[in-house]
């Protein structure tokens, strides 16, 4: 809806009301000059009469509604002005709601990016750890197969050499042992036999 | 039940019955003969399912005519027939003989050597086990090259070992360490 400027409208009106009835007066002027002043004057008289009547006119009838649109224009502007004001407002509050929010995010942001710090650094800790520990682990593994390798050779070396002693010695007995001997054994054996 | 408990069950039965009627040596001497042949049979060769029932009663009939069908000896190898239980025959006389030397208040013990031993070593043994064992001695002889000198005995379930064999074998664990 376009709005009109309803008083300079209305002021230009009657100006130019006020100007055609001067300029058809001094048209009427000029004839009377001719003539007659005082038809001049009553000419005069009727144009402000006129001009007079078309003011009243138009504030009896026209002023009101011009009135009314032009209260309930305001109204509406200011309304609107209102309304832009709470909208203004509102979007304030979003504003403010969104920078709470995005300190929010980035402290979020940052406590996240902090734990996972701290989260790779014990990773990293217990990673290392582990590591140690296996390394350990294996050292001393290898330490004690080592240590029962050489001990497992120490025994097979042990059994080896008392195997062939014994070996040794079985050969040396049967070339060596006598009837004599075996008497003697037997003889041994029948002292040796202790009731169970 | 075990094969033992089985053996020992028809030997105690058989034992009982010989002692009543006097003729535990008889019965005895007849069951060592069954046995011996019974333990050169292949193993299994009277395996309980190889023989029907009427044949293991006719084995029964002609084992027990072998040996005197009403004796008692004959007349336990029926039963033993009948009751599938031949291949036990091993292992009741071997009871039947521990009862035997037990009434008798003998024991039988086996000598290993690894040579023949001399009349005196022999008894010189058997007394000393009979000391040992307050028993009469039956000793068997067995000889083991492989005892290369000395004796073993085994007696009442207990072997006695004086063989160098075996000092050696002490030695030789010793050495190993």
């Amino acid at each position: 809806m376009r709005h009109l400027p309803l008083r300079p409208a209305a002021f230009s009106g009657a100006l130019l009301l006020a100007l055609t009835t001067v300029s058809f007066a001094s048209e009427e002027a000029g004839h009377a000059a001719e003539g007659h002043d005082s038809a001049a004057r009553l000419t005069l008289g009727f144009a402000f009469f006129n001009f007079f009547l078309f003011v009243f006119l138009l504030r009896k009838f026209a002023w009101p509604p011009v009135k009314d649109y032009l209260f309930s224009r305001r109204s509406e502007v200011e309304a609107a002005m209102a309304a832009a004001k709470n909208a203004r407002e509102e979007a304030e509050t979003i504003r403010r709601e969104f920078a709470i929010k995005e300190a929010a995010l980035e402290e979020t942001r940052r406590r996240m990016l902090e734990e996972l710090r701290v989260g790779a650094e014990a990773d990293r800790e217990r990673a290392l750890k582990d590591a140690n520990a296996a390394a350990q682990r294996m050292k001393a593994e290898a330490e004690q197969q080592a240590h029962n390798e050489l001990a497992r050779a120490r025994r097979e070396l042990r059994a080896e050499a008392a195997r062939l002693a014994a070996e040794l010695a079985e050969k040396d007995i049967r070339a060596k042992l006598t009837d004599a001997d075996r008497t003697r054994l037997v003889r041994e054996f029948v002292e040796g036999v202790a009731r169970p | 039940m075990t094969p033992a408990a089985v053996g020992r069950r028809y030997a105690r039965a058989l034992f009982e019955l010989a002692a009543e009627t006097g003729a535990v040596d008889a019965t005895g001497e007849g069951l060592a003969e069954l046995a011996a042949a019974v333990g050169s049979l292949e193993p299994g060769a009277l395996a309980s399912d190889l023989f029907s029932e009427s044949q293991r009663e006719q084995l029964g009939t002609v084992l027990a005519a072998k040996v005197g069908k009403d004796s008692i000896l004959g007349r336990f190898l029926a039963l033993l027939a009948r009751n599938n239980r031949l291949d036990q025959l091993p292992a009741v006389q071997a009871c039947f003989e521990q009862m035997q030397d037990e009434a008798a208040g003998r024991v039988r013990i086996l000598v290993r050597s690894a040579t023949p031993l001399t009349t005196e070593a022999r008894a010189a043994i058997g007394s000393r086990f009979e000391a040992v064992t307050g028993k009469k001695v039956i000793d068997a002889l067995e000889i083991d090259d492989t005892l290369l000198g000395g004796v073993t005995v085994e007696a009442q379930g207990r072997i006695y070992d004086g063989s160098i064999r075996t000092q050696l074998a002490r030695l030789e664990r010793r050495m190993a360490g």
